[in-house]
Protein backbone atom coordinates (compact mmCIF):
# COMPACT_ATOMS: atom_id res chain seq x y z
CA UNK A 1 0.00 0.00 0.00
CA UNK A 2 0.93 3.51 -0.61
CA UNK A 3 -0.09 6.65 0.09
CA UNK A 4 -2.10 8.16 -2.88
CA UNK A 5 -3.30 11.82 -3.23
CA UNK A 6 -6.80 12.29 -3.82
CA UNK A 7 -8.76 15.47 -5.29
CA UNK A 8 -9.83 18.09 -3.47
CA UNK A 9 -13.14 18.51 -5.02
CA UNK A 10 -15.90 16.41 -6.16
CA UNK A 11 -19.77 15.88 -6.28
CA UNK A 12 -22.22 15.12 -3.40
CA UNK A 13 -23.52 11.33 -4.04
CA UNK A 14 -25.44 11.04 -0.88
CA UNK A 15 -26.00 12.96 2.24
CA UNK A 16 -28.10 12.60 5.48
CA UNK A 17 -28.94 14.79 8.67
CA UNK A 18 -27.81 13.58 12.05
CA UNK A 19 -30.75 14.99 14.22
CA UNK A 20 -29.57 13.61 17.42
CA UNK A 21 -26.39 13.53 19.40
CA UNK A 22 -24.07 9.99 18.27
CA UNK A 23 -23.17 7.66 21.25
CA UNK A 24 -19.63 7.96 22.58
CA UNK A 25 -16.69 8.51 21.60
CA UNK A 26 -18.27 11.29 19.87
CA UNK A 27 -16.68 14.64 20.44
CA UNK A 28 -19.13 17.64 19.70
CA UNK A 29 -20.11 20.92 21.59
CA UNK A 30 -22.04 20.26 24.96
CA UNK A 31 -25.13 22.15 23.29
CA UNK A 32 -25.41 19.20 19.68
CA UNK A 33 -26.66 21.33 16.79
CA UNK A 34 -28.04 18.75 14.04
CA UNK A 35 -24.89 18.08 11.16
CA UNK A 36 -25.33 16.38 7.79
CA UNK A 37 -23.16 13.53 6.27
CA UNK A 38 -22.21 12.67 3.01
CA UNK A 39 -20.38 11.05 0.76
CA UNK A 40 -18.36 12.62 -1.58
CA UNK A 41 -17.83 11.10 -5.21
CA UNK A 42 -13.87 12.13 -5.89
CA UNK A 43 -13.61 9.92 -9.32
CA UNK A 44 -11.28 7.46 -7.85
CA UNK A 45 -13.29 6.63 -4.94
CA UNK A 46 -16.46 8.59 -2.31
CA UNK A 47 -15.03 9.17 0.95
CA UNK A 48 -17.48 10.16 3.77
CA UNK A 49 -17.33 13.04 5.72
CA UNK A 50 -19.48 16.26 7.52
CA UNK A 51 -20.75 18.11 5.14
CA UNK A 52 -20.52 22.32 6.42
CA UNK A 53 -21.65 25.59 4.99
CA UNK A 54 -25.20 25.83 5.39
CA UNK A 55 -28.60 24.47 7.10
CA UNK A 56 -28.22 20.63 7.13
CA UNK A 57 -31.37 19.81 5.31
CA UNK A 58 -30.28 22.18 2.40
CA UNK A 59 -28.22 19.60 0.34
CA UNK A 60 -28.62 18.40 -3.11
CA UNK A 61 -27.48 15.39 -4.56
CA UNK A 62 -25.03 15.67 -7.33
CA UNK A 63 -23.97 19.32 -6.45
CA UNK A 64 -20.33 20.45 -6.36
CA UNK A 65 -17.99 20.33 -3.18
CA UNK A 66 -14.77 20.89 -2.00
CA UNK A 67 -12.29 20.15 0.69
CA UNK A 68 -12.43 22.24 3.93
CA UNK A 69 -9.71 21.32 7.00
CA UNK A 70 -9.70 22.53 10.63
CA UNK A 71 -7.79 22.55 13.52
CA UNK A 72 -6.14 19.72 14.83
CA UNK A 73 -7.36 18.05 18.24
CA UNK A 74 -6.06 19.05 21.51
CA UNK A 75 -2.96 16.43 21.30
CA UNK A 76 -2.60 17.27 17.06
CA UNK A 77 -3.00 13.59 16.53
CA UNK A 78 -5.52 14.09 13.63
CA UNK A 79 -6.65 17.12 11.54
CA UNK A 80 -10.79 17.57 11.64
CA UNK A 81 -11.67 17.63 7.54
CA UNK A 82 -14.87 18.29 6.36
CA UNK A 83 -16.81 19.10 2.89
CA UNK A 84 -18.62 22.50 1.74
CA UNK A 85 -19.93 23.43 -1.32
CA UNK A 86 -17.58 24.41 -3.77
CA UNK A 87 -18.62 26.94 -6.72
CA UNK A 88 -19.51 24.80 -10.11
CA UNK B 1 -29.90 -35.30 3.05
CA UNK B 2 -32.68 -33.19 3.20
CA UNK B 3 -33.51 -31.64 6.29
CA UNK B 4 -37.22 -30.12 7.55
CA UNK B 5 -38.14 -28.35 10.54
CA UNK B 6 -39.94 -30.59 12.79
CA UNK B 7 -41.15 -27.24 15.69
CA UNK B 8 -40.71 -23.84 16.36
CA UNK B 9 -40.67 -21.75 19.54
CA UNK B 10 -41.02 -17.94 20.10
CA UNK B 11 -41.02 -15.76 23.57
CA UNK B 12 -42.76 -12.59 22.59
CA UNK B 13 -40.94 -9.72 21.20
CA UNK B 14 -40.62 -6.37 22.87
CA UNK B 15 -39.68 -5.48 26.33
CA UNK B 16 -40.12 -8.03 29.65
CA UNK B 17 -38.88 -8.44 33.30
CA UNK B 18 -37.02 -11.64 32.79
CA UNK B 19 -33.68 -12.03 31.57
CA UNK B 20 -32.36 -12.70 27.79
CA UNK B 21 -31.13 -16.05 28.32
CA UNK B 22 -35.19 -16.89 30.13
CA UNK B 23 -36.64 -16.05 27.18
CA UNK B 24 -34.19 -18.41 24.98
CA UNK B 25 -34.85 -21.25 27.42
CA UNK B 26 -38.80 -20.55 26.92
CA UNK B 27 -38.53 -20.66 22.82
CA UNK B 28 -36.12 -23.96 23.13
CA UNK B 29 -38.57 -25.15 25.28
CA UNK B 30 -41.66 -24.27 23.21
CA UNK B 31 -39.96 -25.21 20.19
CA UNK B 32 -38.94 -29.09 21.70
CA UNK B 33 -42.79 -29.09 22.85
CA UNK B 34 -44.25 -28.21 19.19
CA UNK B 35 -42.35 -31.12 17.87
CA UNK B 36 -43.31 -33.43 20.68
CA UNK B 37 -39.49 -33.91 21.59
CA UNK B 38 -37.52 -34.19 24.83
CA UNK B 39 -34.08 -32.10 24.81
CA UNK B 40 -32.36 -35.75 25.28
CA UNK B 41 -33.84 -36.48 21.81
CA UNK B 42 -31.17 -33.55 20.14
CA UNK B 43 -27.85 -34.66 18.99
CA UNK B 44 -26.82 -31.16 18.65
CA UNK B 45 -27.40 -27.40 18.91
CA UNK B 46 -25.99 -24.09 18.04
CA UNK B 47 -27.36 -20.87 19.59
CA UNK B 48 -26.42 -16.76 19.61
CA UNK B 49 -26.49 -14.03 21.37
CA UNK B 50 -25.45 -10.53 21.49
CA UNK B 51 -26.22 -9.32 24.80
CA UNK B 52 -27.50 -11.85 27.06
CA UNK B 53 -24.56 -14.46 27.33
CA UNK B 54 -23.51 -17.88 25.96
CA UNK B 55 -26.14 -19.76 23.96
CA UNK B 56 -24.52 -23.10 25.22
CA UNK B 57 -25.05 -22.53 29.26
CA UNK B 58 -28.59 -23.10 28.23
CA UNK B 59 -28.12 -26.56 28.93
CA UNK B 60 -28.00 -25.69 32.75
CA UNK B 61 -31.43 -25.68 32.48
CA UNK B 62 -32.11 -27.61 29.18
CA UNK B 63 -30.46 -30.74 30.40
CA UNK B 64 -27.13 -32.03 30.91
CA UNK B 65 -27.02 -34.48 28.45
CA UNK B 66 -23.12 -33.91 26.82
CA UNK B 67 -24.99 -32.86 23.39
CA UNK B 68 -22.63 -30.68 21.65
CA UNK B 69 -24.04 -26.99 21.60
CA UNK B 70 -21.99 -24.72 19.15
CA UNK B 71 -21.81 -20.78 20.09
CA UNK B 72 -22.71 -18.34 17.22
CA UNK B 73 -22.31 -14.82 16.31
CA UNK B 74 -22.46 -12.96 13.37
CA UNK B 75 -24.18 -9.92 14.27
CA UNK B 76 -27.94 -9.18 12.98
CA UNK B 77 -27.64 -12.35 10.82
CA UNK B 78 -26.49 -14.42 14.19
CA UNK B 79 -30.24 -16.28 13.64
CA UNK B 80 -29.32 -17.25 10.38
CA UNK B 81 -26.09 -18.79 11.14
CA UNK B 82 -27.61 -20.62 14.13
CA UNK B 83 -29.90 -22.68 11.84
CA UNK B 84 -27.14 -23.00 9.02
CA UNK B 85 -24.95 -24.37 11.64
CA UNK B 86 -27.56 -26.98 13.27
CA UNK B 87 -28.56 -27.99 9.36
CA UNK B 88 -24.87 -28.98 8.57
CA UNK B 89 -24.95 -30.97 11.49
CA UNK B 90 -27.46 -33.27 10.38
CA UNK B 91 -26.74 -33.14 6.83
CA UNK B 92 -23.43 -33.91 7.84
CA UNK B 93 -24.59 -37.11 9.78
CA UNK B 94 -23.67 -35.79 12.74
CA UNK B 95 -27.13 -36.18 14.54
CA UNK B 96 -30.91 -36.84 12.86
CA UNK B 97 -32.25 -33.84 15.51
CA UNK B 98 -30.64 -30.49 15.79
CA UNK B 99 -31.54 -27.12 17.49
CA UNK B 100 -31.26 -23.61 16.65
CA UNK B 101 -31.65 -20.89 19.16
CA UNK B 102 -31.50 -17.39 19.72
CA UNK B 103 -32.45 -14.84 22.10
CA UNK B 104 -31.11 -11.29 23.36
CA UNK B 105 -31.87 -8.23 25.55
CA UNK B 106 -30.78 -5.16 24.64
CA UNK B 107 -30.81 -2.09 26.06
CA UNK B 108 -32.87 0.57 24.67
CA UNK B 109 -31.99 3.24 22.24
CA UNK B 110 -29.52 2.76 18.92
CA UNK B 111 -26.41 0.22 19.45
CA UNK B 112 -23.20 2.09 20.25
CA UNK B 113 -19.92 0.78 18.45
CA UNK B 114 -16.63 0.56 19.41
CA UNK B 115 -14.29 2.04 16.30
CA UNK B 116 -11.97 -0.73 17.48
CA UNK B 117 -13.78 -3.59 16.88
CA UNK B 118 -14.43 -2.92 13.02
CA UNK B 119 -10.71 -1.62 12.52
CA UNK B 120 -11.32 1.99 12.36
CA UNK B 121 -9.62 4.84 13.99
CA UNK B 122 -11.43 6.92 17.08
CA UNK B 123 -11.73 9.66 14.58
CA UNK B 124 -14.26 8.30 12.51
CA UNK B 125 -16.49 8.24 15.48
CA UNK B 126 -15.64 10.61 17.22
CA UNK B 127 -16.46 13.10 14.22
CA UNK B 128 -20.20 11.61 14.55
CA UNK B 129 -19.67 9.59 11.78
CA UNK B 130 -20.25 6.24 13.60
CA UNK B 131 -23.79 6.08 13.46
CA UNK B 132 -25.66 2.89 12.05
CA UNK B 133 -28.71 4.96 11.03
CA UNK B 134 -26.83 7.20 8.84
CA UNK B 135 -25.83 4.58 7.05
CA UNK B 136 -29.28 3.24 6.25
CA UNK B 137 -30.06 7.14 5.36
CA UNK B 138 -27.47 7.43 3.29
CA UNK B 139 -27.73 4.39 0.97
CA UNK B 140 -31.42 4.75 0.83
CA UNK B 141 -31.36 8.19 -0.53
CA UNK B 142 -28.96 7.37 -2.97
CA UNK B 143 -30.98 4.21 -3.87
CA UNK B 144 -34.18 6.11 -4.34
CA UNK B 145 -32.00 8.66 -6.43
CA UNK B 146 -30.53 5.75 -8.60
CA UNK B 147 -33.94 4.38 -9.46
CA UNK B 148 -36.25 7.09 -9.24
CA UNK B 149 -38.39 6.08 -6.08
CA UNK B 150 -40.41 8.37 -3.83
CA UNK B 151 -39.20 8.77 -0.36
CA UNK B 152 -43.41 8.08 0.31
CA UNK B 153 -42.87 4.62 -0.26
CA UNK B 154 -40.41 4.14 2.83
CA UNK B 155 -43.88 5.61 4.79
CA UNK B 156 -46.25 2.99 3.17
CA UNK B 157 -43.37 0.04 4.00
CA UNK B 158 -43.18 1.11 7.49
CA UNK B 159 -47.50 1.42 7.37
CA UNK B 160 -47.82 -2.44 6.63
CA UNK B 161 -45.14 -3.23 9.13
CA UNK B 162 -47.34 -1.44 11.71
CA UNK B 163 -50.80 -2.87 10.41
CA UNK B 164 -49.30 -6.81 10.54
CA UNK B 165 -47.67 -5.99 14.06
CA UNK B 166 -51.06 -5.01 15.36
CA UNK B 167 -52.65 -7.91 14.45
CA UNK B 168 -49.49 -10.52 15.36
CA UNK B 169 -49.96 -11.25 19.26
CA UNK B 170 -45.77 -11.69 19.27
CA UNK B 171 -45.28 -8.43 18.14
CA UNK B 172 -43.75 -5.47 20.27
CA UNK B 173 -45.38 -2.58 18.43
CA UNK B 174 -48.96 -3.05 18.51
CA UNK B 175 -50.76 -0.32 17.26
CA UNK B 176 -51.01 0.90 13.49
CA UNK B 177 -50.28 3.98 12.28
CA UNK B 178 -51.17 6.17 8.83
CA UNK B 179 -48.53 6.39 6.40
CA UNK B 180 -49.02 10.28 6.58
CA UNK B 181 -48.56 9.55 10.42
CA UNK B 182 -45.09 8.26 9.82
CA UNK B 183 -43.91 10.61 7.17
CA UNK B 184 -44.69 13.52 9.33
CA UNK B 185 -42.97 11.82 12.73
CA UNK B 186 -39.27 13.94 13.78
CA UNK B 187 -36.82 12.53 11.40
CA UNK B 188 -33.96 10.51 12.45
CA UNK B 189 -31.71 10.37 9.99
CA UNK B 190 -33.00 12.48 6.55
CA UNK B 191 -35.41 10.30 4.63
CA UNK B 192 -35.84 8.35 7.86
CA UNK B 193 -38.10 8.95 10.43
CA UNK B 194 -38.55 7.69 13.37
CA UNK B 195 -41.51 4.79 13.02
CA UNK B 196 -39.26 3.24 9.88
CA UNK B 197 -36.93 2.03 12.12
CA UNK B 198 -36.75 -0.94 14.28
CA UNK B 199 -35.53 -0.93 17.49
CA UNK B 200 -33.34 -2.56 20.10
CA UNK B 201 -35.90 -5.13 21.67
CA UNK B 202 -35.93 -8.53 23.93
CA UNK B 203 -36.95 -11.97 22.51
CA UNK B 204 -36.11 -15.18 21.85
CA UNK B 205 -36.67 -17.71 19.07
CA UNK B 206 -36.15 -21.77 18.56
CA UNK B 207 -36.20 -23.99 15.85
CA UNK B 208 -36.14 -27.58 15.85
CA UNK B 209 -34.52 -29.42 12.83
CA UNK B 210 -34.64 -32.90 11.80
CA UNK B 211 -33.71 -35.54 9.00
CA UNK B 212 -37.12 -34.77 6.65
CA UNK B 213 -37.27 -38.86 5.99
CA UNK B 214 -37.75 -39.06 9.96
CA UNK B 215 -39.38 -35.27 10.37
CA UNK B 216 -42.48 -37.18 7.89
CA UNK B 217 -42.82 -39.75 10.10
CA UNK B 218 -42.97 -37.38 13.30
CA UNK B 219 -45.45 -34.83 11.51
CA UNK B 220 -47.22 -34.63 8.58
CA UNK B 221 -47.00 -30.91 8.14
CA UNK B 222 -43.39 -30.70 8.37
CA UNK B 223 -41.96 -27.79 6.69
CA UNK B 224 -38.81 -29.01 4.33
CA UNK B 225 -35.46 -26.97 4.66
CA UNK B 226 -35.27 -26.92 0.43
CA UNK B 227 -31.92 -24.08 0.75
CA UNK B 228 -30.00 -22.48 3.22
CA UNK B 229 -27.38 -20.15 1.64
CA UNK B 230 -24.85 -17.70 3.72
CA UNK B 231 -22.57 -15.16 2.08
CA UNK B 232 -20.16 -12.57 2.86
CA UNK B 233 -19.86 -9.07 0.87
CA UNK B 234 -17.75 -8.76 -1.93
CA UNK B 235 -15.78 -5.78 -3.32
CA UNK B 236 -17.10 -2.53 -3.79
CA UNK B 237 -20.58 -3.53 -1.51
CA UNK B 238 -22.37 -0.47 -0.02
CA UNK B 239 -21.76 -1.15 4.01
CA UNK B 240 -22.03 0.07 7.21
CA UNK B 241 -19.61 2.36 8.85
CA UNK B 242 -17.38 2.28 5.86
CA UNK B 243 -15.01 5.34 5.85
CA UNK B 244 -14.84 5.37 1.97
CA UNK B 245 -16.32 3.35 -0.96
CA UNK B 246 -15.45 2.54 -4.12
CA UNK B 247 -15.89 4.23 -7.26
CA UNK B 248 -18.86 1.62 -8.48
CA UNK B 249 -20.75 0.30 -5.96
CA UNK B 250 -21.58 -3.56 -6.42
CA UNK B 251 -24.16 -5.81 -5.38
CA UNK B 252 -24.68 -6.83 -1.73
CA UNK B 253 -24.38 -10.38 0.23
CA UNK B 254 -28.22 -10.53 -0.30
CA UNK B 255 -28.00 -10.80 -4.02
CA UNK B 256 -25.04 -13.78 -3.87
CA UNK B 257 -27.09 -15.53 -1.05
CA UNK B 258 -30.76 -15.79 -2.69
CA UNK B 259 -29.91 -16.68 -5.90
CA UNK B 260 -27.75 -19.58 -4.33
CA UNK B 261 -30.97 -20.29 -2.44
CA UNK B 262 -33.10 -20.54 -4.96
CA UNK B 263 -31.26 -22.13 -7.50
CA UNK B 264 -30.55 -25.05 -4.09
CA UNK B 265 -34.25 -25.16 -4.00
CA UNK B 266 -34.69 -25.46 -7.54
CA UNK B 267 -37.81 -22.65 -7.90
CA UNK B 268 -37.68 -19.15 -8.77
CA UNK B 269 -38.87 -15.93 -6.56
CA UNK B 270 -41.83 -16.08 -8.83
CA UNK B 271 -42.87 -19.49 -6.87
CA UNK B 272 -42.69 -17.98 -3.23
CA UNK B 273 -45.94 -17.28 -1.65
CA UNK B 274 -44.85 -15.45 1.50
CA UNK B 275 -41.82 -14.00 1.95
CA UNK B 276 -39.79 -12.26 5.39
CA UNK B 277 -36.94 -9.92 4.76
CA UNK B 278 -34.73 -8.25 6.30
CA UNK B 279 -36.43 -4.60 7.49
CA UNK B 280 -33.96 -3.13 10.13
CA UNK B 281 -35.78 0.22 8.69
CA UNK B 282 -38.17 0.41 5.67
CA UNK B 283 -35.56 1.29 2.67
CA UNK B 284 -33.85 -1.86 3.48
CA UNK B 285 -37.24 -3.89 2.77
CA UNK B 286 -37.34 -1.85 -0.58
CA UNK B 287 -33.82 -2.39 -1.73
CA UNK B 288 -34.23 -6.18 -0.89
CA UNK B 289 -37.27 -6.88 -2.51
CA UNK B 290 -35.10 -6.49 -5.50
CA UNK B 291 -32.22 -7.88 -4.27
CA UNK B 292 -33.58 -11.33 -3.50
CA UNK B 293 -35.34 -11.22 -6.77
CA UNK B 294 -39.08 -10.44 -6.34
CA UNK B 295 -38.79 -7.47 -8.98
CA UNK B 296 -36.40 -5.41 -10.72
CA UNK B 297 -34.84 -1.99 -9.20
CA UNK B 298 -37.27 0.46 -9.23
CA UNK B 299 -40.29 -1.70 -9.89
CA UNK B 300 -41.20 -1.72 -5.94
CA UNK B 301 -43.38 1.18 -6.03
CA UNK B 302 -46.23 -1.16 -8.09
CA UNK B 303 -45.67 -3.85 -5.70
CA UNK B 304 -46.39 -1.65 -2.55
CA UNK B 305 -48.81 0.68 -3.46
CA UNK B 306 -50.59 -2.03 -5.14
CA UNK B 307 -51.15 -3.50 -2.01
CA UNK B 308 -49.67 -6.86 -3.26
CA UNK B 309 -47.02 -7.19 -0.21
CA UNK B 310 -49.99 -7.17 2.25
CA UNK B 311 -51.11 -10.14 3.61
CA UNK B 312 -54.03 -10.64 1.41
CA UNK B 313 -51.47 -9.52 -1.77
CA UNK B 314 -50.33 -11.54 -4.49
CA UNK B 315 -46.27 -11.12 -1.97
CA UNK B 316 -47.30 -11.17 1.28
CA UNK B 317 -43.57 -9.39 2.88
CA UNK B 318 -42.94 -9.63 6.77
CA UNK B 319 -46.48 -10.72 7.81
CA UNK B 320 -45.76 -10.60 11.87
CA UNK B 321 -44.92 -6.90 11.06
CA UNK B 322 -40.92 -7.78 10.38
CA UNK B 323 -38.30 -6.29 12.31
CA UNK B 324 -40.09 -2.37 12.25
CA UNK B 325 -42.84 -4.45 14.59
CA UNK B 326 -40.79 -6.69 16.50
CA UNK B 327 -38.05 -5.06 16.71
CA UNK B 328 -34.53 -6.68 17.21
CA UNK B 329 -33.13 -9.01 19.65
CA UNK B 330 -30.18 -9.47 17.09
CA UNK B 331 -29.44 -13.20 17.98
CA UNK B 332 -33.56 -14.29 17.71
CA UNK B 333 -34.80 -12.20 14.79
CA UNK B 334 -33.41 -14.27 11.58
CA UNK B 335 -34.75 -17.32 13.41
CA UNK B 336 -38.31 -15.43 14.15
CA UNK B 337 -38.35 -14.95 10.07
CA UNK B 338 -37.92 -18.68 9.83
CA UNK B 339 -40.39 -19.61 12.36
CA UNK B 340 -43.09 -16.68 11.03
CA UNK B 341 -42.83 -18.64 7.40
CA UNK B 342 -43.24 -22.11 8.92
CA UNK B 343 -46.52 -21.30 10.89
CA UNK B 344 -47.52 -19.79 7.55
CA UNK B 345 -47.25 -22.51 5.78
CA UNK B 346 -48.66 -25.04 8.54
CA UNK B 347 -51.88 -22.35 8.53
CA UNK B 348 -51.78 -21.61 11.85
CA UNK B 349 -50.92 -17.69 11.82
CA UNK B 350 -54.13 -16.65 13.06
CA UNK B 351 -55.32 -12.92 11.94
CA UNK B 352 -52.32 -12.88 10.09
CA UNK B 353 -52.87 -16.27 7.90
CA UNK B 354 -51.48 -15.54 4.28
CA UNK B 355 -55.14 -17.38 2.84
CA UNK B 356 -55.38 -19.65 -0.49
CA UNK B 357 -52.81 -22.53 1.56
CA UNK B 358 -49.67 -20.92 0.73
CA UNK B 359 -46.61 -23.65 0.05
CA UNK B 360 -43.85 -22.18 -0.42
CA UNK B 361 -41.08 -19.27 1.53
CA UNK B 362 -38.59 -17.64 2.05
CA UNK B 363 -36.39 -15.99 4.64
CA UNK B 364 -33.84 -12.91 4.30
CA UNK B 365 -31.42 -11.64 7.13
CA UNK B 366 -29.11 -9.00 6.87
CA UNK B 367 -26.72 -7.46 9.26
CA UNK B 368 -23.18 -5.70 9.21
CA UNK B 369 -20.75 -5.83 7.56
CA UNK B 370 -22.27 -7.13 5.01
CA UNK B 371 -22.82 -10.68 5.45
CA UNK B 372 -26.66 -12.45 4.41
CA UNK B 373 -28.44 -15.20 5.12
CA UNK B 374 -31.58 -16.67 2.59
CA UNK B 375 -33.85 -19.65 2.78
CA UNK B 376 -36.30 -21.32 1.29
CA UNK B 377 -39.08 -23.65 3.00
CA UNK B 378 -41.76 -25.53 1.47
CA UNK B 379 -44.90 -27.93 2.15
Amino acid sequence: MSPTALPRRGTLWSWTVQRSRPKPPYQGPDEFEPFAVGYIDLGPLRVEARLAGKAAEAWTIGEPMQLAIGEADTEGNHWSYWFEGAPS
Amino acid sequence: MSVSIVGVGLHPFGRFDVSGRTMGLVAANRALEDAGLAWSDVGFAAGGSRDSGHADALVSELGLTGVPFVGVYNGCGTGGSAMLTATHAIESGTTDVALAVGFDKHARGAFGSNPADYGLPDWYAEQGLMVTTQFFALKIRRYLHDHGLDARLLAEIAAKALRNGSITPHAWRRKPLSADEIASAPMVNDPLTSYMFCSPSEGGAAVVLMETSRARQLRNDAVELKAIEFRTRRFGTFEVFNPWLASEVTHGATVDAARAAFEAAGIGPGDIDVAQLQDTEAGAELMHLAECGFCEHGEQGRLILDGQLDVGGSLPVNTDGGLIANGEPIGASGLRQVIECVVQLQGRAGDRQVPGTPRTAFTQVYGAPGISTCTVLAR
